[in-house]
């Protein structure tokens, strides 16, 4: 009696288990419902029927949801263009089926190339539609084939229960309950061997049974989970619409190489010219102001000269000297002229000199003395050359030294671009018959054409770079003195090769990655070496081939879409 | 404590019942990769993509042209339509004239039926015109009009192609007897091949007699040899061929050739009576062209060979004596036999 109360209790605490682990369920209902959908989403990708169709110059995807024969069913029709995926507009487009000829569809433009499609399948049998299309792009004739009425999306469903059955916790459950009921089954029984071989083959036949149900479900879906463990992912046709997804076909083409290399740009030999003062002084006016065109010849600015305490006690006595001895020579002069008869005419003739050299030397020194016209020992500074004048920072009345540069004229017309070439890139430079400049920063927005003027003839010792230096004509000065430039070397001979556009390049988990359009809606990923980027191009060297489409926009979009499957 | 082993027993039997439950389970999953599998192996037929006629197992290439065999679909199967070309040539084609030539593919039977077409090498259809005494070759893409017919202009003696030789455009310069293969896919269906004779008006060719074998040409700078393993052409079994391409007196790797319809190179290959056709496209191994084909007869062949460099293309022409006999075994092919 005891033991029997105690199986009671044993089977009322497995129950109650039992009960809390289906609560537990029940409670993550909500989660169940979402988890039962996810799988759909995940396995199939796909919770509509579809039907594609390709030619070299459409792309045609059907979709559709489960369709009621003798019900009038709305089909959705993509066109786009097939190389580019761009959709296709103002298509007149005709459909028959060969399976029905008297099927009519009313064919209703939604929006650039997404078209709604009526009309009302009488049987339960495989349709094939025949599209005629005629757009801009030329005509075509194509099949959507496989269009099922009646058909279900069965193959949801059945991972629907199949995810609910197979779980391991619905089995131990199902198992620990089983083994209790033929445990207790078993301790009551009189005739223990029969119930031993009874409860044997209740272990067995279950099992019998659900092997086979599994077995069919699991053989339509084998081919389809292979895709989870590729790098394929679903992309939507509207989606892909939407942000404009286009490609391009592979196709091997004509790329022309080119070697990047850092400059910098330097003036060039006659491109800039400094003006220093001649010798000490002030500036006593200024014609010109920063920034502005001068031309050669131009007035820059005038200097007086500064005269030291020295330099004035020499004038001075200078100044005397040149008195005394105008006075001398005068008064000699008169003497030898009132006695003109009797002296010697050489000696008149000499005095004459005398006095008027020092009469003019006289003149000199009162003009020098003369305060008011001091401008004659003004200094005038002219612009050696025609361009601008950069900054400079003194102002009228500072005092200047000499040899000190007071102006820099820069001519930016034509500038030198100094390049550092490598060893290994100098063959390419020098064989090279292209060259462009391009600013180094990311968003290149400014490029001009530069042609090789000087070969290096030393090589820096600290990083073993030959200095190349380019001409590049800059008229409107767009370049700077002192700029980082990246200079691109085009090879003479281009070399066949697939290039995409940048734009088709994107990066997952720091490797170079692009997308591949595989079917209307399904895209893949593809892992690629790269090599030579010309700036609008770069060269697949692996990871791609002809003739496959490659997302060229909105490869973000892509990536993202990708990352979030 | 005789209560506790009972206990302890009742727990084991329990959880022995639930494990072996779930091992089912997952054995189930187990016997389902194999189901698959072994469905794969049976259930479905593999087919040459041109030859509808070759079947054999996953992997395997096809005698005549040396393609994959390809999944046949249970639909393609079940398809019992008979196809044909319909063709039509407005005015009669008369040498040195314009004309229009047209092609509509056809259901016996149901001929109002629009059919469409499958791409195959990047064309819905490939038309090769020989003339009939092999002489004259030329390999042209009809295109779709919206009247549902594919079209091809003939140009007047002395018209300019707009896009080169070999496009959407042929010509006629001199009457007599033309033979024209039609090579398409309709949707849904097997590979087609029609054979279409055509009369040219006006004074015909002089036809031309070939005897003697030419295994290299020269075309355009480059130069094409057809070696066969063994030395010589053999009817029956599968031929290796290799191609090997000069120019400028070295070896160039057939590598750098572009793709010209989605191939490096087509072949074609007509017997002497123009019967007999075959469209190969080699792979290339080691730089070589590697042609796998089967003659099924022996006799005279003519052979050309196009394939395309810097956007023009080349046809190197030759003459095939195939005698009678089984051709060597690949040392190749067997090498990678024992491989697997």
């Amino acid at each position: 009696m005891k033991t029997q109360n105690h199986f009671l209790r044993m089977i009322l605490m497995a129950f109650g288990l039992l009960l809390t682990t289906s609560a537990l369920k029940a409670s993550g209902g909500d989660d169940h419902t979402h988890a039962g959908e996810k799988p759909v989403a995940e396995v199939n990708g796909k919770t509509y029927f579809s039907s594609e169709a390709i030619s070299d110059k459409y792309e045609l995807f059907l979709k559709y949801q489960p369709i009621e024969p003798g019900e009038e069913a709305t089909l959705w029709l993509f066109i786009s263009e097939y190389k580019t995926n761009r959709p296709l507009d103002s298509a007149i487009l005709k459909i028959t089926s060969k399976e029905d000829k008297n099927l009519k569809f009313t064919i209703v433009r939604i929006d650039r190339g997404y078209y709604e499609v009526k009309t009302t399948f009488p049987s339960t049998k495989k349709y094939s539609l025949t599209v005629t299309i005629n757009s801009a792009l030329g005509s075509d004739l194509l099949l959507l084939q496989n269009i099922e009425p009646g058909k279900q999306l069965v193959a949801l469903e059945a991972e629907h229960s199949r995810s609910f059955f197979s779980s391991t916790l619905f089995l131990v459950g199902v198992g620990l309950v089983a083994g209790l009921l033929m445990m207790f089954v078993f301790m009551k029984a009189r005739y223990r061997k029969a119930a031993a071989g009874f409860l044997i083959a209740l272990i067995v036949l279950p099992t019998a049974q659900l092997q086979p149900a599994w077995a069919h479900e699991g053989h339509g879906d084998a081919g389809k989970k292979g895709n989870n463990f590729s790098n394929a992912f679903e992309v939507p046709k509207e989606t892909q619409f939407l942000f404009d997804v286009l490609t391009q076909p592979v196709q091997q083409s004509s790329f022309t190489e080119s070697t990047k290399l850092f400059g910098t740009v330097i003036p060039s030999s006659n491109g800039q010219a400094v003006v220093q003062s001649p010798q000490t002084g002030k500036i006593i006016s200024l014609s010109v102001k920063v920034g502005q065109k001068v031309a050669k010849g131009e007035l820059l600015a005038t200097i007086e000269p500064s005269i030291d305490a020295g330099n004035t006690v020499t004038f001075l006595s200078e100044k005397n000297n040149a008195e005394a001895e105008l006075l001398a020579a005068q008064k000699d002069y008169e003497r030898l002229k009132s006695i003109e008869d009797i002296a010697a005419k050489k000696d008149v003739a000499e005095a004459e000199s005398r006095y008027k050299k020092a009469k003019q030397n006289k003149i000199l020194f009162e003009n020098l003395s003369n305060s008011s016209a001091s401008n004659a020992r003004a200094i005038v500074l002219k612009s050696p050359i025609n361009g601008v004048v950069s900054n400079f920072t003194f102002a009228i009345g500072a005092n200047v030294n000499a040899n000190e540069t007071l102006f820099t004229i820069t001519n930016l017309s034509t500038v030198y671009v100094e390049a550092q070439v490598f060893d290994k890139d100098a063959d390419k430079v020098y064989n090279g018959t292209n060259f462009l400049v391009e600013c180094s920063t990311t968003d290149i927005h400014k490029t001009a054409e530069v042609k090789l003027l000087a070969r290096a003839q030393s090589i820096n010792p600290t990083n073993q770079t030959q200095r190349v230096i380019f001409e590049m004509e800059n008229p409107d000065g767009e370049f700077k003195i002192g700029e980082f430039v990246n200079v691109r070397v085009f090879a003479p001979q281009p070399i066949k090769e697939i290039a995409l556009p940048n734009s088709a390049i994107s990066e997952i988990n720091g490797r170079p990655v692009i997308f591949i359009k595989d079917n209307a809606e399904q895209f893949s990923v593809s892992y690629v070496s790269i090599g030579q980027n010309n700036g609008t191009h770069t060269v697949i060297k692996k990871g791609v081939e002809e003739p496959e489409r490659v997302v060229i926009n909105a490869t973000y979009q892509m990536k993202m879409i990708y990352l979030n499957q | 404590m005789k209560a506790t082993i009972k206990n302890i027993a009742f727990a084991l039997f329990a959880g022995a019942a639930s494990m072996a439950i779930t091992s089912c389970g997952s054995k189930s999953s187990n016997a389902d990769a194999e189901h698959d599998h072994a469905a794969g192996d049976h259930a479905h037929t593999y087919a040459c993509p041109m030859h509808a006629d070759v079947t054999g197992k996953e992997g395997e290439t096809c005698p005549k042209c040396g393609m994959k065999l390809e999944l046949v679909s249970a639909d393609k199967a079940a398809n019992t339509n008979t196809y044909f070309m319909a063709f039509k040539a407005t005015p009669a084609v008369e040498a040195g004239k314009p004309a229009l030539l047209s092609f509509t593919p056809s259901i016996k039977g149901n001929e109002s039926e629009m059919v469409p077409l499958d791409i195959q090498h990047d064309k819905k259809l490939h038309l090769i015109v020989v003339s009939k005494d092999l002489s004259y070759f030329d390999h042209i893409h009809p295109e779709f009009q919206a009247n549902g017919s594919y079209d091809i202009n003939v140009l007047a003696k002395g018209a300019n192609y707009t896009n080169g030789r070999f496009h959407n455009e042929t010509k006629f310069e001199q009457g007599g007897d033309y033979v024209l293969f039609a090579d398409y896919v309709p949707s849904g269906a097997s590979h087609q091949l029609e054979r279409i004779e055509l009369n040219v008006s006006g004074t015909p060719y002089k036809a031309q007699k070939y005897t003697t074998a030419k295994t290299v040409s020269i075309t355009d700078g480059y130069e094409v040899s057809l070696v066969p393993e063994g030395g010589k052409f053999f009817n029956e079994g599968t031929s290796h061929i290799s191609g090997i391409i000069k120019k400028d007196g070295k070896e160039i790797s057939a590598d750098t050739f572009e793709n010209y319809l989605a191939a490096k190179a087509h072949v074609v290959v007509i017997s002497e009576d123009s019967q007999n056709y075959l469209h190969v496209h080699p792979e290339v191994v080691n730089g070589r062209l590697d042609l796998h084909t089967t003659f099924g007869k022996p006799g005279i062949f003519r052979g050309w060979m196009q394939f395309q460099t810097n956007g023009q293309v080349h046809t190197a022409d030759f003459v095939i004596v195939v005698e009678e006999g089984k051709a060597p075994e690949s040392e190749h092919a067997a090498a990678t036999e024992h491989a697997h």
